[in-house]
């Protein structure tokens, strides 16, 4: 692929990123501030993989499964924690 | 010309997935409340990330190619499980709060089933 097609995908992705820690300031609740973590993960996701696209290495992919992976469990564990339980109700 | 079709089809699927990122980000900062944020965060931000790992044909890379469907598949099996997990605290702290006629009149899930404490 083109380099200038993924380096305009990835600013337009890192603006996105900005706006999701804007989100994530103005949030007033716990639980719309987890749902903003999410969301910065998964871009941060779509970050990686475009990265993976520029540099023509795939082990950028392997950050981003663990980072998604990263994600999943601390979205449960936060979600579950909200009601006072452990993660294992 | 397969190396054509393939860089159109990846540069395709990037600028879908940019566009459907940005939907997912406009509908976060719009939308007020839990639910609606919600509901435009787990959906709208999985398929844009889904289809810019789906751009890696354009790479023509077999790992790159091979790791990003096991990343797009985790993406796809967990993020409803996680927006259920929220979802579901949401309600059962309004529940705790108003009692169950008014956690499901106001905003919650009508119609779902209750979940065991």
């Amino acid at each position: 692929m083109p380099e200038v097609v993924i380096v305009v995908a990835l600013a337009c992705v890192t603006a996105f990123l900005a706006v999701g820690a804007l989100v994530l300031l103005r949030a007033r609740d716990l639980l719309e501030r987890i749902v903003a973590l999410d969301l910065i993960t998964v871009i941060c996701v779509g970050l990686l993989a475009l990265l993976s696209y520029l540099r023509e290495v795939s082990y950028y992919l392997d950050a981003a499964l663990a980072l998604a992976a990263l994600s999943f469990v601390a979205t449960l564990a936060a979600a579950r924690s909200d009601r006072g339980g452990g993660p294992f109700r | 010309m397969i190396d054509t079709v393939l860089q159109v089809v990846g540069i395709a699927l990037i600028a879908l997935g940019i566009v459907v990122t940005a939907i997912t980000v406009y509908g976060v900062v719009r939308m007020r409340g839990l639910y609606p944020r919600l509901q435009a965060a787990s959906k709208a931000s999985m398929l844009g990330s889904v289809a810019i790992l789906a751009a890696s044909v354009g790479t023509r890379d077999g790992a790159t190619i091979a790791r990003a469907v096991v990343v797009a598949l985790f993406l796809l099996l967990t993020t409803p499980v996680a927006a259920h997990a929220i979802a579901n605290a949401a309600y059962l702290r309004a529940r705790e709060g108003e009692g169950v006629d008014a956690a499901d009149r106001s905003e919650g899930p009508v119609g779902a089933e209750r979940a065991a404490d």
